[in-house]
């Protein structure tokens, strides 16, 4: 790495080197609702809003993992509805807003971005199927097939949120009544089955409701 | 046409002897299919030698185009090589695509990474725009926005405009303390690829060193890769965490 560096450096411009960070740290908080452990797939109606009241983002997603929330994950898939302000960035895009699909494999992350009204009714799921792990909107692909080194893991539901100064107002709903409940699956989607127990995790701040769907997590 | 275009796989090492033997064979070649195979394999092989040269950072092995899929062999030696490795295959797949389709030839519209052993870098296959970039970066806005950075305080090292894919930025900064960077790095970040304009539209890659000149992190976008509006890229060593990157805190704080 170092060996590549320096050439770079060469050819570049060299700009002042400034030690001391002037901007506020961000803060960054999650709350969670977990269960299982060989689920290959979860899924659930999302809908909502947040509003960033200051430089940063809200997400709102279903993911399968191959480790609870509370212990070390290395590898995952999550789909769910982003929105960060502009000079905000993440490995999701600098003030991106829609539909964010990201996986993690082993500290490499990967985040494909579909256009999308933050906050809008749709069933979000992530499936492990014969050609690999996907994401999906209303039952259609939206990304994926992605090889992600596990079969099953943990099926959570996700509020996520950083920002610089004042945190955000948010309020989404898993599984709104007459619609899809935050369910899991152990057969790759043949089957699903409403989640009515999980574990409860969080930063601080949230307001986390009870499975089975409809529930919400707040701030 | 397409048949054969198709059938026949059109290696693009980049070497000056290849490309002395595709002019070789236009011009002794009689039909047009030979003609519109080899304009294409010339087409690529051009792409790839500017992207090369461009990016300047020797991650770029060779790529391979058959039908519509590009594939890319990267010099990924560890980790945070192979995270940028695979920003730098990510933009010439889209150069490549680019390219070819103005050149009113079939696009490419997928693409595979890997290692020179043949390890697959990116877990899957991408799919791949050929949409022409909307507006191109003037040749300083990256370091402009590198400028604008520094008023936030962040030490940036290098900062470089490539005229690729209507311009990318690539960024190289130092930081002393990784993990208080780490925290921030959202906003620290943001606040120099929130000045590059139209930022959503241009590729840009961070490749974040610590005192000792090692990657401890790589943030990257590209438009034009993914089912979307584009896709980012990110790299994080084993338990780090970064307000940067989406999910890295899964596991920090919760009870």
């Amino acid at each position: 790495m170092r060996a590549m560096f320096m050439p770079l450096a060469a050819v570049t411009v060299s700009l002042v080197g400034i030690v001391a960070f002037a901007v506020p740290a961000a803060l960054a908080s999650q709350a969670d609702l977990y269960r299982g452990g060989s689920d290959n797939g979860t899924r659930a109606n999302v809908t909502g809003s947040a509003t960033n009241n200051s430089a940063g983002l809200v997400f709102a997603s279903v993911d399968v993992q191959n480790d609870t929330p509370a212990g070390s994950p290395t590898a995952g898939l999550q789909v769910g509805d982003l929105k960060e302000t502009s000079g905000y960035t993440s490995d999701c895009g600098t003030g991106s807003v829609g539909l964010a699909s990201e996986r993690q494999v082993s500290g490499n992350y990967t985040c494909d971005m579909t256009f999308a009204s933050f906050g809008a009714d749709h069933r979000l799921a992530v499936v492990k199927v014969a050609a690999g792990w996907q994401s999906y909107e209303d039952g259609v692909v939206i990304d994926g097939p992605f090889s992600l080194g596990f079969t099953a893991g943990y099926s959570v539901a996700r509020a996520e949120a950083y920002w610089a100064s004042t945190g955000p107002t948010y309020g989404f709903t898993w599984g709104p009544s007459g619609e899809t409940a935050w369910q899991y699956t152990t057969d790759g989607g043949s089957t699903y089955t409403t989640i009515s127990t999980a574990t409860s995790g969080q930063d601080g701040g949230w307001s986390i409701g009870s499975p089975p769907s409809p529930f919400s997590i707040t701030r | 046409m397409q048949h054969i275009l198709k059938s026949r796989s059109t290696v693009v090492a980049a070497s000056v002897a290849a490309l002395v033997a595709v002019v070789m064979m236009i011009e002794v070649a009689g039909s047009g299919a030979t003609k519109t195979r080899n304009t294409r394999a010339s087409d690529v092989d051009r792409v790839v030698a500017q992207v090369k040269s461009q990016l300047g950072d020797g991650r770029i092995a060779e790529a391979t185009v058959a039908g519509s899929t590009i594939s890319v062999t990267l010099n990924a030696p560890d980790a945070p090589s192979a995270a940028l490795a695979r920003w730098d295959g990510k933009v010439l797949a889209v150069a490549v695509s680019q390219q070819l389709a103005s050149d009113g030839q079939d696009a490419i519209d997928s693409a595979t990474y890997s290692d020179t052993s043949g390890t697959d870098l990116n877990g899957a296959t991408d799919a791949v725009s050929h949409a022409q970039p909307v507006i191109a970066l003037s040749p300083n806005s990256c370091e402009e926005a590198a400028r604008s950075g520094a008023s936030a305080g962040v030490a940036v090292a290098s900062a470089r405009t490539v005229p690729l894919i209507g311009g990318a930025c690539m960024f190289t900064v130092h930081v002393a303390d990784v993990s208080s960077f780490d925290a921030n790095a959202s906003n620290l970040i943001g606040a120099i690829a929130g000045g590059i304009p139209d930022v959503a539209d241009h590729a840009y890659v961070f490749d974040i060193v610590d005192a000792k000149g090692a990657t401890q992190m790589v943030l990257g976008w590209i438009p034009g890769i993914g089912p979307g509006s584009g896709q980012g890229v990110a790299w994080l060593p084993s338990g780090a965490r970064s307000s940067a990157v989406l999910g890295s805190t899964i596991g920090a704080s919760v009870h």
